[in-house]
């Protein structure tokens, strides 16, 4: 018998497979290759597990389909592979611009036509949120040392992925602003998606799924369904309830001094603050400046994030982020400190600092995260179902029937 | 219909089977593929209620068979089956 049937056999119960294992196996054979039958088998030895009311095993039943699904999602997901290129900054006054042009919206746009890049989620997306994921996702621009940096790009085709980053390099090479250490690197293997990761996390959540569904188990047939119906209604509650929350939206820039030495000073003063934080366009509510300026200040502030990133030739350089409840106000918010203008107009802030990356127009909310809310109620839903049947009646099954009393014997 | 329990049982109503040979001929009268999860389900219930009962055999391959009380069973679930079909259909005549 072929492995993997006899490895799911030892999914089902001992008690039934000590009764049906030999004439199951024989099934197995007379069927042939699994294929699309693999789900019912262990769909069929979880059910007989849940019977069974044997937590270890159904733990294990549950940790296993965890594991399945997550190889099946990395089966499902393609590959990606990195290509990387290494050159030598010969003119450093020039990087910034140069790194502002090769990763602006036009220029990516026009890779994207030549290399035909992302065919799928051009049908699905516009063009600009393409660009948006293909700057902040895949395209990676390093700094090495002081004088050298690299550009990595991950695509699922390695020979795409080579020629993206050849004409990305291209970009600094042609006017001479950088010089080619390293060719693009056509790549042979996919990278090292973070595998061992996927699969621990899939049978992470297989494990405290069997681990909630054995707790159910250990009551009685009428407080499993009010515990089913508490948690189901607290899922529910909390995941309409999200809908009333407001969402939030997150829009980032970079900015960078022009020099080697010098430090990236943004407008952050009171007065500054203040006068952002007054435009009438920028929150809604305040639209007729009714809203006293400390309040909006204090929110302002609550609002921004800045933080230090690394960047090519070791300048100073940092990510805002400005988070609102809509994509205008958080695109404004973070455009206030940038000069005001977020396209793609490279705009010089005082003659120090340049805007590498202009403040994004965010497409979709950052959050509430409903998923995580819903879970949190179902969560409280199957806590209070415990209390409440424990008030009633003491809840717990003093003693849980076998499922099996035709093969007990 | 799918209810694989029913199917079980009018399968083995004119002679015992072994498993594949119910998935066969499940699919023939009935065109559905029974998975080897549901179909063991469905025997390890079935014999449990004592509505089917293994066969003796030397075979690894374990024929059952319809019992008494799985045949009154399969009786009465028919019925009323019948029952829902002639309403269904009449009523479906007089709309």
């Amino acid at each position: 018998m072929r492995r993997l049937p006899r490895l799911l056999i030892l999914l089902y119960p001992q008690k039934w497979r000590q009764r049906y294992e030999s004439e199951f196996a024989a099934l197995l054979e007379d069927m042939g290759p699994l294929g699309r039958h693999a789900p019912d088998l262990i769909w069929g030895a979880m059910k007989m597990q849940m019977k069974e009311r044997d937590f270890l095993r159904l733990a294990l039943a549950f940790g296993a389909v965890g594991l399945l699904a997550a190889v099946a999602f990395q089966v499902a997901t393609p590959d990606r592979y990195v290509s990387k290129s290494v050159a030598h900054v010969t003119d450093l006054d020039d990087m910034g611009d140069r790194e502002a042009e090769v990763l602006s919206r036009r220029s990516l746009s026009q890779i994207i036509q030549e290399q035909n890049l992302y065919q799928s989620e051009r049908d699905r997306q516009p063009l600009e949120d393409v660009i948006e994921n293909m700057r902040a996702k895949d395209i990676r621009v390093r700094p090495l040392s002081s004088d050298s940096f690299s550009i990595e790009f991950a695509y699922r085709d390695p020979a795409i992925a080579q020629k993206t980053v050849h004409q990305l390099m291209y970009g600094f090479t042609s006017v001479g602003a950088a010089a080619l250490i390293h060719d693009a690197s056509l790549p042979s293997e996919p990278s090292g998606r973070n595998r061992s990761f996927i699969l621990s996390v899939g049978v992470t959540i297989g494990l405290f799924l069997g681990l909630l569904v054995w707790g159910i188990l250990q009551f009685t047939p009428r407080t499993q369904i009010l515990l089913a119906c508490c948690g189901a209604g607290g899922a529910i509650l909390c995941f309409a309830a999200s809908f009333l929350l407001p969402e939030v939206y997150i829009s980032t820039a970079v900015v960078r001094s022009v020099e080697k030495g010098i430090a990236v000073k943004l407008p952050i003063e009171d007065a500054d603050i203040s006068a952002f934080a007054g435009n009438p366009q920028l929150y809604g509510d305040n639209h007729d400046g009714r809203i006293p300026i400390e309040t909006l200040m204090q929110r302002f502030r609550k609002n921004l994030r800045i933080e230090k990133i690394s960047s090519p030739g070791g300048r100073d350089a940092v990510r805002i982020s400005f988070s609102c409840n809509t994509p205008r106000c958080a695109q404004v918010g973070v455009a206030s400190l940038t000069g005001g203008k977020f396209r793609d107009d490279p705009v010089a802030l005082g003659k120090r600092v340049e805007v590498v990356d202009h403040a994004s127009f965010p497409a979709s909310p950052a959050g509430p995260n409903r998923a995580v809310l819903a879970s949190f109620g179902l969560g409280i839903g199957l806590l209070a179902g415990a209390l409440l049947s424990r008030r009633k009646s003491g809840g717990i099954n003093p003693e849980p029937s076998s499922a099996f009393p035709a093969f007990e014997a | 219909m799918s209810d694989p329990t029913l199917l079980v049982l009018s399968c083995l109503s004119d002679s015992p089977k072994h498993g594949y040979a119910m998935m066969e001929d499940i699919e023939a009268f009935a065109g559905v593929r029974l998975g080897p999860g549901t179909l063991y389900g469905a025997i390890t219930r079935l014999e449990k209620e004592g509505w089917i009962a293994p066969v003796a055999s030397n075979d690894r391959r374990q024929p059952y068979r319809l019992t008494a009380a799985g045949k009154r069973h399969l009786e009465a679930e028919l019925a009323m089956l019948q029952k829902v079909v002639r309403t269904g259909t009449s009523r479906l005549r007089n709309a």
